[in-house]
């Protein structure tokens, strides 16, 4: 602002407008799909029944956590199982507080000229550094220094490393902790295969056999006045006993086993037809259900809405103007010159002189 | 050689352009950091979109592979052997919903013989016996043979039955990865639609001060540098009052429009 700088104004609440909106629609899809896909299941369900689950159990050995395990994840394939990490973890040794004293004539510590370096764990020797004898030896390594000749350096509070117990254990639903190598046994929940509800076999069956209680009967009772009407033109011919009658009543029985079939066949044919009337409802009802999430009109609403939110190209602000502005500058005195020079050339023109001095 | 108010001024004008340009120079740096900040994400949802539409091209893909696989020939020899074999013992009586309700499966030889007949003769018995084995078997293959047509066709399991569920049930599920890449697409457009943030550059207020004294202190330098009076020539000019003969007496109008055409125009006028 200050010196002709002018300030900037930026759209950013519009963009974020935008942003949000994009923002909106891409989780209005997701939930779109998540509906889809239930409504799939519900329709499924409807149509074809829920699948019977049961219960089985399944022995598990513990061996060993997958690499990049977390504590609390949940074990793949077991529902209910967990990772956990038990246990005391490992501590790192803490150095003690060091007493210098001298020995041999000589300082040992840090005030001395001698160097000690090392972490200093309390019980541990120190050591002297290879070809760092005498006057100026150093101590490097871990632990307290003894060394006579150079001086003495002792700690005392440190504590030593300890390993800890720490390790990974299974926990079951039941809270129960699982070792490695332990073994154990736990309910699988598996589908059965089975279906409950739904457009079943039972259905068509019940179809089926309302189709062959209804025409079998009819093929019994015209096989049984066939067989009377036989058994009475054979009784008067006197040839009830004959292999003629064994001819014609095997014929006959032959014909009522195939009347039988053909009843079943129809029978069986119709229970298709019905599976595929059924299929052809399931298909309607999952083109209503596209129907009422149709992402069309969702999406053209969003793209509408961000639509109205104004907006502009960018454009970048071209940075040429100073060049503009002293080209002006130098023209300006170049006018100013000219015509000062103009001026000078009219016999009787005075000077002007400077306002300021 | 020139004064220092027209130094001053051109100063001052310099100083107000190049703070302008700077301002600009930093608008037009965030715009284009705005813009390098909107392609990085349009690249990021056009490559989110991209997989998306990968992953469910593949679920349409396998749908339609699975739908294949059920009506390739093997297959769909298979599940005819297998109709066959289930409708020829259907037909003949056996599995559910073959018999009427309530009633057993009667054979053949127990439907066949005629009363009267079962006090027959050994001879007579071994001979109908035999006749109802030959008939039964005729019509145990006239059977299957129904059996074996109705398998290729429209029984419960046949394949004009089964072929097209399963291509509607693979078409269905290839509708269900279409629908979701239409909506993916959808959401998608409505990303792009994402304009960059627009910085754009507002002139202070005082930049037309800045400009007038920019304008004003360079023609009194040019000024100055002709030797004139700097910006004190620049100055009686703009406001109109002679610097070429300051002494002249000034215009007097009145007398001029007194004096008629024939007086002499110019008397009494400085140059």
């Amino acid at each position: 602002m200050c010196f002709g700088g002018g300030s900037d104004k930026s759209s950013k609440q519009m963009v974020q407008m935008q942003k949000d909106e994009a923002a909106a629609a891409r989780q209005k899809e997701a939930d779109r799909q998540d509906r889809i896909n239930s409504g799939l299941a519900r329709i499924s369900a409807a149509f074809e029944g829920s699948p019977v689950m049961g219960s089985r159990a399944k022995s598990y050995t513990f061996s060993g956590v997958p690499t990049g395990t977390t504590s609390g994840a949940a074990v793949s394939g077991m529902p209910g199982f967990t990772y956990k990490r038990v246990g005391t973890p490992a501590t790192a040794a803490t150095q003690g507080t060091p007493t210098y004293n001298t020995g041999g004539g000589h300082d040992f510590g840090p005030s001395g000229g001698t160097s000690y370096s090392g972490t200093g764990r309390a019980g541990d020797q120190g050591t002297v550094a290879s070809g760092n004898s005498g006057a100026h030896s150093s101590l490097t390594g871990t632990g307290r220094g003894s060394v006579s000749s150079n001086g003495t350096v002792s700690y005392s509070g440190g504590t030593p490393a300890t390993a800890g117990n720490q390790r990974w254990v299974m926990v079951g639903p039941d809270g129960k902790e699982y070792e490695v190598g332990q073994s154990g046994s736990w309910n699988e929940s598996y589908d059965t295969g089975g279906r409950s509800g739904g457009i079943n076999d039972a259905f068509y069956n019940k179809y089926k056999q309302g189709i062959v209680d209804y025409y079998m009967p009819q093929v019994g009772e015209k096989f049984k006045d066939a067989k009377d009407e036989l058994t009475f033109r054979l009784a008067r011919a006197g040839l009830l006993r004959s292999s003629m009658a064994n001819t014609e009543t095997t014929d006959l029985s032959k014909q009522n086993t195939l009347a039988e079939a053909k009843v079943r066949n129809d029978a069986d044919t119709a229970t298709a037809d019905l599976r595929s009337r059924v299929a052809a409802e399931k298909q309607k009802a999952v083109n209503q259900l596209y129907a009422t999430e149709d992402p069309d009109v969702a999406a053209n609403q969003a793209t509408a809405a961000i639509s109205n939110i104004t907006s502009e190209q960018p454009t970048n602000t071209p940075l040429g103007d100073i060049f503009s502005i002293a080209a002006i500058g130098g023209a300006n005195a170049l006018k100013g010159y000219s015509s000062e020079k103009f001026k000078q050339k009219i016999p009787g023109y005075q000077k002007s002189t400077s306002v300021v001095g | 050689m020139c004064d220092p108010l027209s130094l001053g001024l051109t100063a001052l004008g310099a100083v107000g352009s190049v703070g302008s340009s700077m301002a600009q120079a930093k608008v037009a740096k965030k715009q284009a950091n705005e813009v390098n900040t909107w392609t990085q994400q349009q690249k990021k949802f056009r490559q989110d979109e991209q997989g998306r539409q990968e992953d469910l091209r593949q679920g349409a893909e396998q749908a339609q592979q699975q739908g294949l696989e059920q009506i390739a020939g093997d297959a769909q020899a298979k599940r005819q052997g297998e109709e066959e074999a289930r409708l020829s013992d259907y037909l003949q009586g056996q599995g559910e919903a073959s018999n009427v309700s309530g009633t057993a499966p009667v054979s053949m030889a127990d439907k066949a013989m005629l009363s009267g007949q079962d006090t027959g003769e050994k001879d007579f018995k071994n001979d109908l016996a035999k006749k109802i084995s030959e008939a039964s078997a005729d019509a145990k293959q006239r059977i299957g043979a129904l059996a074996r047509v109705g398998s290729y066709g429209g029984s419960y399991g046949g394949l004009g039955t089964t072929n097209p569920l399963f291509q509607a049930e693979a078409g269905s599920a290839i509708d269900r990865q279409n629908e979701f890449r239409r909506g993916s697409l959808g959401a998608y457009n409505v990303e792009r639609a994402i304009t960059p943030v627009q910085e754009t550059y507002e002139p202070s207020p005082m930049a037309g001060v800045f400009d007038a004294a920019m304008s004003l202190g360079t023609s009194g330098v040019g000024n100055a540098m002709a030797g004139g009076g700097g910006i004190a020539g620049a100055l009686s000019k703009k406001f109109g009052s002679s610097t070429l003969f300051p002494a002249a007496p000034a215009v007097k109008f009145a007398n001029y429009a007194t004096k008629g055409a024939t007086s002499n125009a110019w008397q009494g006028l400085r140059f």
